[in-house]
């Protein structure tokens, strides 16, 4: 026990000396505090916020070639957009565009019809919303008119138009419209924790194996010790890179929380269920032995450092195809039949099982039969990456074939 | 002390490894472990350090099963490896610590062997950024660390510069003075010789020839003459007509004429024929074999 402590703090420590995990944990973090702390600085300094994403033209001509009143339509414009000037105006077509390249103008609306008119720009940006503003002006106007016409007073047009339709949401599964960020953030971070920290697993286990620091380790420490010390050193770094990365996140978010009231993503990622941060844990912790006992059996068996990425390909493609299941299945319908299967297969369990409780309908057993499958099967595969370490990491040359290593393993019992 | 392995079998899927390897180490005394490469000698340690068992065979130290929990082993592999990327101390203290140390323990341990080697000032090093001679001291420093009872050390000096291999070797004699066993495998003659009393030949998984290097030496040289004299080319060729029948081999090198003869003795026909050159004989006597020498004659062909 105390030799697999002393291997489980040296891999455990040995992490926070590595220049690479540290400095991408400061990143993330520093990042988040940026994005998170940003609405408190911008709202103090300048009073705008995100809304200052769309634009709109500051200068219009407006010309109307119809019954059309341009008054109307202009106070319309000026009520929706606020301080820009719109200038009536009789001026023909090819004028105004000799005026707008001038600068004379952003753009000019020439009403052709009662719905329908003619929008003039030289260069329309992704985030103009002057054509909306326009449509809605006219066709306010049309119907005003038409309103009126049928013999309807002011206050009535107004009841009319300002009516709209009220949704009262009642729903009793999740709420996917919310919990799909949470839920694409969660599994995106368990899915790179272990992939990350499955790598870091192999590579250590090989370069210890290619540096022959084994040769001396195997002397005075058992194998055993030497592969459980090594995964659990590496899978605590991940849940505490976890931890900070959430927990920061979260504590820069509740001393921001005022600023952002209006913003729904925002609010619906950090409105997550606190159970989910549990399964969260629990599942990530499983993933990643599982994984990291793959990761780390099949290093053992690499001579070069160069061996091992072409040794642990299967794994991670099992885990990238898992990651692409569950991603597609977010999108689409979370109760659909592959991810169901997927959260009982205790190599996607882990990434399917959770979307499923975040996002789809799960009763309790369900999540007891997968996280119980999931142990067993961590438990055995364990035992087997032990054998194979165990003799894997003697073996040099040629990376054996898979039934050489279980013969092995047969003549070289796990004591 | 005395470490004993009895009929040490081991195979690996159908290939066999050892076939019965019988040895005797003592306190005190360094045991020169050769054999050429595949002989089993790695296997060997590492059924000794119990990193794999045996098929069958034991491995006794004083006469009771080796508990490898109690006593420690200090291992040099041949293949050196430590962490590249670790600094030196950090690794030093995680080895004695994995030896069974405490960090304290450890660290002034390390402190003190480094200090000895003459390398204090790498301790907060990266290994990979030491030369080879001084990352091999490190790798000395992290045998010896837990002051293990028994020393493996195997080619202890490749890639020594000579003042670095006199201040290895000052370390090695005292280890043995202190009565520790130790392993010495090199394929450096003269360093077996140096500080080896006893030698083990391993050949073909087995143990051909074992015991006190002076003994083995004497009963491999009755038959062998060196004979040292002025005009030793003319001197041979009267030999060899005279003793045709006697001499099996005779070689000049340098002023000195080596001599096979059929049998010991032979030796003395040789001598008297060789009073007419009285005034030319510089001296006579019995050639004990170089270890080369013996090491070949045993492993040859036997792999």
């Amino acid at each position: 026990m105390k030799q697999f402590k002393t291997i489980f703090s040296f891999e455990y420590l040995g992490y926070f000396r590595n220049k690479v995990i540290i400095g991408l944990t400061l990143f993330i973090v520093i990042g988040m505090g940026i994005l998170l702390f940003s609405p408190r600085v911008t709202h103090e300094e300048k009073g705008v916020d995100i809304d200052n994403m769309i634009t709109y033209s500051q200068k219009i001509a407006l010309k109307s070639e119809c019954e059309v009143d341009a008054e109307a339509v202009a106070n319309k414009l000026v009520d929706e957009l606020g301080e820009i000037i719109v200038e009536i105006t009789d001026k023909d077509e090819e004028t105004l565009k000799a005026d707008i390249e001038n600068g004379e103008y952003d753009s000019a609306v020439i009403i052709t019809a009662p719905l329908k008119y003619i929008y003039l720009v030289e260069n329309i940006g992704l985030t103009d919303i002057t054509t909306g503003s326009v449509n809605n002006a006219v066709t306010d106007v049309y119907r005003e008119t038409a309103f009126k016409a049928a013999g309807l007073d002011d206050s009535q047009v107004e009841e009319i138009l300002g009516s709209a339709a009220e949704e009262e949401l009642h729903y009793f599964g999740n709420d996917n419209t919310q919990s799909f960020f949470y839920t694409y953030i969660l599994m995106f971070l368990m899915y790179m924790a272990v992939i990350i920290y499955g790598q870091f697993v192999s590579q250590s286990v090989a370069l210890e194996k290619s540096s022959r620091a084994m040769e001396l380790l195997i002397t005075s420490a058992k194998p055993v010790n030497l592969m459980f010390g090594k995964i659990l050193g590496a899978g605590a770094m991940g849940l505490t890179q976890i931890l900070i990365i959430l927990g920061s996140a979260v504590g820069f978010y509740a001393l921001n929380k005022q600023y952002w009231q209006d913003n729904m993503l925002i609010n619906s990622i950090f409105g997550m269920p606190a159970k989910l941060m549990v399964y969260t844990v629990v599942f990530f912790v499983l993933g990643f032995l599982l994984y990291a006992f793959m990761y780390g059996a099949l290093a053992s068996m690499a001579t070069k450092l160069e061996d091992v990425n072409t040794l642990t390909l299967p794994v991670t493609f099992i885990m990238i195809i898992t990651f692409m299941v569950t991603m597609f299945s977010m999108t689409g319908n979370t109760d659909n039949v592959l991810l169901k299967v997927a959260s009982f297969i205790p190599f996607s369990a882990p990434m399917a099982m959770f979307t499923r409780i975040a996002m789809g309908s799960v009763t309790s057993i369900e999540i007891a039969i997968s996280i119980a499958v999931l142990v067993v099967t961590t438990v055995v595969i364990g035992y087997i990456a032990a054998g194979i370490y165990k003799v894997g990491v003697l073996m040099y040359g040629k990376p054996p074939k898979l039934n050489e290593i279980f013969r092995v393993i047969e003549n070289n019992k796990v004591k | 002390m005395k470490l004993t392995t009895v009929d040490l079998y081991k195979s690996f899927g159908d290939k066999p490894v050892l076939n019965g390897v019988n040895l005797t180490a003592e306190g005190g005394k360094a045991l020169g472990l050769l054999g050429r490469n595949g002989a089993g000698k790695t296997t060997t340690i590492r059924i000794i350090m119990r990193v794999f068992s045996a098929d069958s065979g034991q491995v006794l130290l004083d006469g009771e099963p080796l508990d490898t929990d109690k006593i420690k082993i200090g291992y040099l592999p041949e293949e050196r490896g430590l962490y590249p990327k670790k600094e030196v101390m950090t690794q030093l203290v995680y080895f004695g610590e994995l030896a069974g140390l405490s960090k304290k323990q450890a660290r002034s341990s390390a402190e003190r062997l480094l200090e000895k080697l003459q390398v204090s000032q790498y301790a907060n090093q990266k290994l990979e950024t030491l030369s080879k001679g001084n990352a091999q001291k490190i790798q000395l420093a992290a045998t010896l660390l837990a002051d293990p009872d028994i020393v493996i050390l195997d080619e202890p000096f490749s890639g020594l510069d000579p003042v670095n291999a006199m201040l290895l070797k000052d370390l090695i004699k005292e280890t043995i003075a202190k009565g520790k066993i130790v392993f010495f495998s090199s394929h450096q003659m003269n360093y077996i010789e140096e500080f080896c009393d006893d030698i083990a030949i391993m050949s073909g998984g087995k143990i051909v020839l074992s015991g006190n290097i002076d003994d083995i030496k004497r009963e491999y040289a009755r038959a062998e003459i060196d004979i040292a004299a002025d005009n030793a080319a003319s001197i041979l060729d009267y030999l060899k007509t005279v003793h045709a029948d006697r001499i099996v081999r005779g070689e000049i090198e340098g002023d000195t004429i080596h001599l096979k003869l059929e049998k010991e003795s032979d030796k003395a026909f040789i001598f008297s024929s060789l009073s007419q050159f009285a005034g030319e004989i510089k001296s006579f006597g019995d050639r004990e074999p170089s270890l080369n020498e013996i090491f070949v004659k045993f492993t040859e062909d036997r792999i």
